[in-house]
């Protein structure tokens, strides 16, 4: 049951949540699961954090499994994964990807390399929970998609839904996984709906979704990029072409063949995501997908990152910046040759 | 000096060779000239001649085992030579290995038989002698231009924008990109051209042919026909046939002719001939003189283009126990009525002899298959790919034709013209077809 | 007010001995300790400078007496984090000389498999959560192991020790501010040992030492980090100060380091005078201090110190022995223990 399509085929009774409300229940369930689980960052306990995720987590679990820090990224995030490497499973919420910055060592440093420094003695089961996506007119300080910053670094493990499904799945996987895992929602699919599965399930990582099979392109988007390649999709298929949307849902450890092999098929590809492109996610995916399809494409594979600009406020302008249904169908097009 | 036996390459496409059968065993002694082995290839069976005199060695090549033409399967040891050191023989040491590794692969130049001239051109644009392919018995300027011209040809390949996945298709089909008009970005060649490349000329591999599979299904008790049991031959046959009628878009242009000046003119050359004239002969005189002005039915369709032929190679289909073999008359445009009789009277004695030699067969660029002998007043024939078109010629018959608004009876023969449409079309053949019907019906134009 | 914002659950009252007198055995076991370290620094100087040691070596000797004066004071089960100046705490908290020389070595035996090496060496099981070569990262790693132990009320302390390099450090603020919030059983023991690296501490720090952790509300003491004694009493009390539940302690150990930064450091006029060492090296040395306290006491004579340096330097010659001819680890190991 690691894709949702799997668990409607499997008959599976389901309601309809939002992500945030999926998150929220899949940290419920994991701290009545495991006493050594807790939440810890800015404004997670009454207030629920600015976006209302973990509203309600604290009347069940109290302040002590619920707890407000200062404001003090650096700080809370080291005390979790000293926390971690003491027999605990912190949940650390840093409010804006943004915020990544300022918890570099801990992350790259210290939770990354304890493992590996110590010749496999320590572990740090952590997670850092955080945000990611532009278009919510915060400018360019809380607006980045930072997820390539962990998704380099050995030791960690990258996370990025965009489905309540996945979200609740996946973010259970991560609370059990004994390494640090840094897992990122999408600021602006908090309200996103999808159904659930009542019963307990969790989402493995590495296993890509294909979120829409087609035969003629390959759209590989990640997080709230999902919805602009099937939107995307939609439009391509107004013109007969057939897109293939493929969802990685974690950028380590990588399902490379599941990508590898929709290429193949479609022999053109698209890679989607909304951190930078220089450098970014899209170069690694574009080039795994390069390398292992390489004499099955029928076109480059193209990338298409958030603009290499600093998140602007202005609307008129920061609209620009991020790829959109109708880029993505255009470059799609073009490369299909219908230009 | 010991003589490289090689997998000899013997028609236009030909990339690999079988070798059905050794006709000397290994130390055996061999004479010049001898039938070394025989080699199946995707045409047909040849036997074929011993290089040099010697002593057959470091065979190579199993019987049934097929490898690359041009790849070296034999020596013949000069007299008094010793045996090269085998691979498989223990090697004294790293030096030898090596050694031997390299005399294997790479045959030195100075081995290879080269016109002085073709080996100073060889030397002033740094070309390996022995990589260039020699039209004739050795390598002559001509040969090392062509080659030149090839590596040329190959480097514009590699600058010919094109998908990976292109290059792939086009390198199973034997498809050089730079031929092909890409639809891709920027102008790449990317798969669909290959696709459309290939959709618009005879594939030169042979497909897996159906005969093979039938073969092999069992035939069970119950089945009351009986199965014959086909050689080779009738096995090539069926391949090529299987595909070219399977992926040659053929089209048939028919026309009625006046033989009557034909039947004059045959009995006028047979009177100058010592040996047999036939009319086949005389259409081959004709045909060879009409594919010279109309050289786009002289052609064949490759790598999604028309290649026109220099030479007026022209095939005949003869028939024989175990099939249908193509013996052909090389440059039959040179050739005047005798010399045409005495060549078909070679290849096709040969022919049924089970004789024929590799050059016997190869480089036809036209065919002629002449039914007229069995009663047949006119049939459709099969193209012989890569070739463009076949002639199919009937029997000569008495027919009441009007002439001046009269019935008369005349001596009239059915030619019909089977194209490969992709190389020839309609306006094209019936152009060509109406020429030779002009110069049937009056060939003494062309009397030599 | 801040026993009422505090989160965390209310520890229970853990055993304490902190004011309990000091057996003089004791003190005997403290000196076999710093001789220890300091045989152990004196075979890794001649190891490194003999090429027969990778990387780098910053040697503790000098300091012996903050690292054993604490860690006596501390149970096998309670936590320290140390610093690229390591080899100390990681000797004193209980590690085996010849599994440590492994380490610096970078063979298999290591306590790290030979992968931290000297800057990183962490002996998990002897409770030494690692020596840490970002400067003041420790003090995060240390808070968050008494934040685990306060809520697994496991009556566990952690120390983190820090050269005073580590104060201009933000985390360091970060997280006693949060220590002190919920009363985390740490002890945060500031090494100064005068110099951040080349640099005078005078040069980098300013206002009042003691009034950094003063300003959280945390209780601070500074101590001359060459009497053992009087680290170790102090320690004593600061750490069970924290394992009672009444939260962070902070001291200050003034010490001095007598070789350079790291082995490489050896024309130091430039930061500081001959003199200097040279005073430090003969007049505060923790080792003469406490042998010549002892004797006075007529604790111990020239003879069992005597003892003591033979045993000690023979243990250590036996542990290079061991870790010299240790095989490295396998090729294939270098993919092992990224991930769990």
């Amino acid at each position: 049951m690691s894709t949702l399509k799997e668990a409607i085929a499997q008959g599976k009774p389901m309601r309809e949540l939002t992500m945030a409300q999926a998150v929220r229940e899949a940290l419920a369930e994991e701290m009545r699961r495991d006493p050594t689980v807790f939440v810890m960052g800015e404004d997670v306990a009454e207030a629920g954090t600015p976006f209302k995720v973990l509203l309600g987590l604290v009347d069940e679990f109290g302040t002590s499994r619920v707890i407000d820090t200062p404001i003090s990224e650096p700080g809370f995030a080291a005390i979790g994964v000293g926390a971690a490497m003491t027999g605990m499973r912190p949940v650390i919420d840093i409010m804006f990807g943004d915020f990544l910055t300022l918890t570099m060592d801990q992350m790259v440093n210290q939770a990354a390399k304890a493992r590996y420094m110590s010749g496999g003695k320590f572990s740090v089961p952590i997670v850092f929970r955080t945000t990611m996506g532009a278009t919510r007119r915060s400018a360019a300080q809380h607006s980045q998609s930072l997820h390539v910053w962990p998704s380099h670094v050995p030791g960690l493990k990258v996370v990025m839904p965009c489905t309540p499904y996945d979200a609740k799945g996946l973010l259970k996987t991560a609370i059990r996984d004994n390494n640090p895992v840094v897992y990122f929602e999408d600021k602006m699919n908090f309200t996103t709906k999808g159904m659930v599965p009542d019963e307990e399930y969790t989402i493995p990582f590495g296993v890509a979704d294909i979120k829409r099979a087609g035969t003629d392109i390959t759209l590989v988007a990640t997080s709230s990029m999902v919805y602009v390649a099937l939107g995307a999709a939609d439009k391509l298929k107004e013109l007969g072409i057939s897109a293939e949307v493929i969802d990685p849902r974690t950028t380590f450890p990588l399902d490379k063949q599941t990508m590898i092999d929709s290429a193949k098929k479609t022999s053109r590809a698209i890679v989607i995501d909304e951190g930078y492109e220089r450098y970014g996610v899209t170069a690694e995916l574009a080039s795994i997908i390069a390398d292992g399809a390489f004499y099955y494409l029928d076109a480059p594979v193209k990338r298409m990152g958030a603009m290499d600009v600093p998140i602007p406020f202005s609307p008129a302008l920061e609209d620009l910046t991020v790829p959109t249904a109708e880029t993505v169908f255009q470059m799609a097009k073009m490369l299909c040759g219908r230009a | 000096m010991a003589t490289n036996v090689i997998m000899p390459a013997l028609g236009v496409a030909q990339e690999t060779g079988k070798l059905l059968q050794w006709m000397k065993s290994e130390g055996e002694a061999v004479k010049k000239g001898e039938i070394l082995m025989v080699v199946e290839t995707d045409k047909t069976t040849v036997e074929i001649e011993a290089d040099a005199s010697g002593i057959l060695s470091n065979v190579t090549l199993g019987v049934g085992q097929e490898v690359p033409v041009g790849q070296v399967i034999a020596l013949i040891l000069a007299p008094g030579e010793a045996a090269r050191p085998r691979q498989a023989a223990l090697p004294t040491g790293r030096g030898e290995i090596e050694a031997t590794e390299r005399g294997k692969s790479e045959p030195s130049a100075t081995g290879v038989a080269a016109s002085p001239l073709a080996r100073r051109i060889a030397e002033e644009n740094n070309v390996d002698l022995s990589l260039v392919k020699p039209a004739g018995e050795k390598i002559e300027k001509a040969d090392v231009l062509a080659y030149l011209e090839s590596l040329k040809q190959r480097s514009n390949a590699r600058l010919a924008p094109a998908s990976p996945k292109a290059r792939v298709a086009a390198g199973e089909h034997d498809i050089d990109v730079a031929t092909i008009k890409g639809s891709g970005i920027e102008g790449a060649v990317i798969y669909g051209d290959i696709l459309s490349a290939v959709a618009a000329r005879a594939p030169r591999q042979a497909a897996p042919p159906a005969g093979r599979g039938e073969a092999a299904s069992p035939t069970g008790s119950a089945d009351d026909t009986e199965t014959v049991k086909v050689g080779t031959i009738w096995r090539i046959m069926a391949e090529r046939t299987t595909q070219s009628w399977t992926s040659v878009p053929h089209f048939y242009l028919t026309r009625e002719v006046n033989a009557g000046r034909l039947m004059t003119w045959r009995e006028r050359a047979q009177k100058r001939s010592p040996a047999k004239i036939t009319y086949t002969d005389l259409i081959v005189r004709l045909a060879a003189a009409a594919l010279l002005q109309h050289p786009r039915v002289n052609a064949r369709w490759q790598d999604g283009a028309v290649h026109l032929n220099h030479d007026v190679n022209i095939g005949l289909a003869v028939a024989i126990e175990d099939g249908l073999v193509v013996p052909v008359i090389h440059q039959a445009q040179s050739l005047s009525i005798v010399e045409i009789a005495a060549r078909r009277a070679e290849v096709v004695g040969r022919a049924q002899a089970g004789k024929l030699k590799p050059a016997d067969i190869a480089g036809g660029t036209f065919t002629i298959s002449n039914l007229g002998m069995y009663g047949v007043d006119s049939f459709n024939a099969i193209v012989n790919p890569p070739q463009a078109a076949i002639l199919a010629v009937g029997r000569i018959v008495q027919r009441v034709t009007p002439v001046d608004d009269r019935p008369a009876v005349q001596h009239m023969m059915t030619l019909t013209l089977s194209c490969d449409h992709r190389a020839v079309d309609g306006a094209r053949g019936a152009q060509f077809l109406q020429a030779l019907a002009e110069m049937i019906e009056e060939p003494l134009g062309l009397l030599d | 007010m801040a026993a009422d914002v505090n989160p965390l659950p209310v520890t229970e009252s853990h055993q304490t001995n902190g004011d309990s007198p000091v057996d003089p055995e004791e003190w005997l076991h403290m000196y076999r300790q710093m001789f220890r370290i300091r045989a152990f620094e004196e075979e890794v100087n001649g190891l490194y400078t003999r090429a027969q040691m990778p990387g780098l070596a910053h040697l503790y000797i000098g300091e012996e007496a903050v690292a054993v004066g604490v860690c006596e004071a501390l149970t096998k089960q309670d936590y320290i984090t140390s610093t690229h100046r390591g080899h100390g705490h990681c000797l004193a908290k209980g590690a085996e000389p010849d599994r440590m020389f492994a380490e610096l070595l970078g063979r298999e035996a290591g306590y790290c498999r030979g992968k931290g090496g000297s800057m990183h060496i962490a002996d998990q099981d002897g409770g030494n959560l690692g020596a840490n070569a970002i400067v003041g990262a420790g003090t995060g790693i240390a808070t968050g192991a008494a934040f685990s132990a306060k809520w697994r009320n496991s009556g566990q302390v952690a120390v983190t020790f820090f050269g005073e390099g580590a104060l201009g450090q933000g985390l360091v603020y970060e997280v006693m501010n949060m220590a002190s919030l919920w009363k985390l059983p740490v002890v945060y023991v500031c090494e100064n040992n005068l110099y951040n690296e080349y640099t005078h501490y005078s040069q980098t720090t300013a206002g009042e030492l003691r009034g950094r952790p003063a300003a959280f509300g945390i209780p601070v003491e500074e101590v001359n980090g060459q009497d053992v004694r009087e680290v170790h009493t102090t320690a004593r009390r600061l750490i069970e100060h924290a394992r009672s539940g009444k939260g962070p302690a902070f001291l200050i150990c003034n010490t001095y380091r007598y070789h350079g930064h790291h082995v490489g450091d050896i024309n130091r006029a430039y930061y500081r005078s001959k003199e200097e060492e040279q005073m430090w090296s003969t007049q505060r040395d923790p080792l003469k201090m406490l042998a010549s306290w002892l004797t006075d006491q007529h604790l111990a004579d020239a003879g069992i110190f005597e003892q003591i340096e033979t045993d000690a330097r023979a243990e250590m010659k036996a542990a290079v022995d061991f870790a010299v001819k240790a095989p490295y680890p396998n090729a294939s190991e270098v993919t092992d223990h990224v991930y769990a």
